[in-house]
């Protein structure tokens, strides 16, 4: 009767990683190190490597809007254009009555009129902490702590960092960032904070007098709207009430920014 | 070629697509090599941080190659062990 093995399975040590993964990913790593150290040496040579990348990215997400928004009923969405070229030259002619009243006063006020308009090479949703990446820099004039106007000259953000040809812009609505601003028309003094992504919430007093459809303003040239206060949440067992708000500007959908001082 | 492919996927995807696809792809390259996500979350961190911020891709980059390494090991020993 033959009798039955027992050999002993031979268990070798499982290392964590192979030597052939562990060598391509080191080899990966060293090379994105290598970028990080060209952007802290020469900004301006990785800004240009990554130049070409951003632009078929945007391109895509331009391809990919295109292509979804076909599939919308062609109907309904000529009559939306027609209503909306109607309303667009309406505002049109509202926004240059407004501006030239700007420059009036900012002509007696003795305000600038420095003001540039910048290419967005990246930004969200792509750029992730609601940072913009532009292609101008020191060479064209921008410094830290210039404000970056979305359309219609909404205040979307600052410039923090700048390059030689292109600068990094955070926006306002940066998570966890702190503006002082204004409500409504009595313009009471408000804190909005950024949650990210362009949007903004807001805790104020129950007793200070916001309300549902109260426009809010940041500093600008002059008070300029930032978007309107959606809902009004009180809660019995606090003296808050949290204020849930529409932002005018989208930054998802940026393809150049007007960089200037807060005050045009 | 699987391997590469998804590393090079995972490398593009920080220039071309939102955060959350990014993520995606260096998740899947990592599985095939654990150093590819924090290869990822440095290259996203070199491309969009800005001083001040919290490099949130390092973070993660981190944690993904720990956890990649951690579900290799659970995978070889299952296969080599079991």
């Amino acid at each position: 009767m033959k009798r039955p093995s027992f050999q002993k399975h031979s268990f070798e040590r499982v290392s964590l990683i192979s030597p052939n993964v562990r060598s391509l990913g080191v080899i990966v790593l060293a090379i994105v190190l290598i970028l990080g150290v060209l952007r802290l040496v020469f900004p301006g040579v990785f800004t240009a490597i990554a130049m070409p990348l951003w632009s078929v990215g945007g391109s895509l997400a331009g391809g990919v809007g295109g292509f979804t928004s076909s599939f919308g009923d062609a109907r309904a969405l000529t009559l939306e254009r027609d209503r909306l070229i109607e309303e667009n030259a309406a505002l049109s002619v509202e926004l240059a009555a407004a501006r030239a009243e700007i420059r009036d006063i900012g002509n007696v006020v003795g305000g600038s009129s420095e003001e540039m308009l910048v290419g967005v090479l990246a930004g969200p949703p792509v750029a992730p902490y609601d940072v913009l990446i532009l292609a101008a820099g020191a060479k064209d004039g921008i410094r830290t702590g210039l404000f970056v106007y979305g359309h219609h000259g909404i205040p979307i953000g600052t410039i923090r960092e700048v390059g030689e040809t292109s600068s990094r812009a955070v926006l306002f609505s940066e998570a966890g960032r702190e503006n002082r601003g204004w409500a409504g028309e009595d313009r009471i003094p408000v804190v909005l904070k950024g949650t990210g992504a362009g949007t903004f919430t807001m805790t104020a007093s129950k007793d200070s007098g916001l309300a549902v459809g109260d426009v809010l303003y940041l500093p600008g040239p002059g008070a300029i709207p930032v978007g309107l206060i959606r809902k009004v949440e009180t809660d019995p067992s606090s003296p808050d009430a949290r204020v849930q708000i529409f932002p005018y500007a989208n930054p998802f959908s940026l393809p150049y920014v007007r960089v200037g001082p807060a005050s045009l | 070629m699987i391997r590469a492919l998804t590393l090079i996927l995972a490398l593009i995807a920080p220039f071309l697509f939102p955060a959350p696809v990014s993520i995606l792809f260096a998740a899947v390259a990592a599985f095939f090599i654990p150093l590819a996500a924090l290869s990822v979350g440095l290259l996203h961190d070199l491309l969009y941080l800005s001083a001040g911020q919290f490099p949130m891709g390092i973070a993660l980059g981190v944690l993904g190659t720990l956890i990649a390494l951690l579900v290799r090991r659970f995978v070889e020993t299952r296969i080599i062990g079991g």
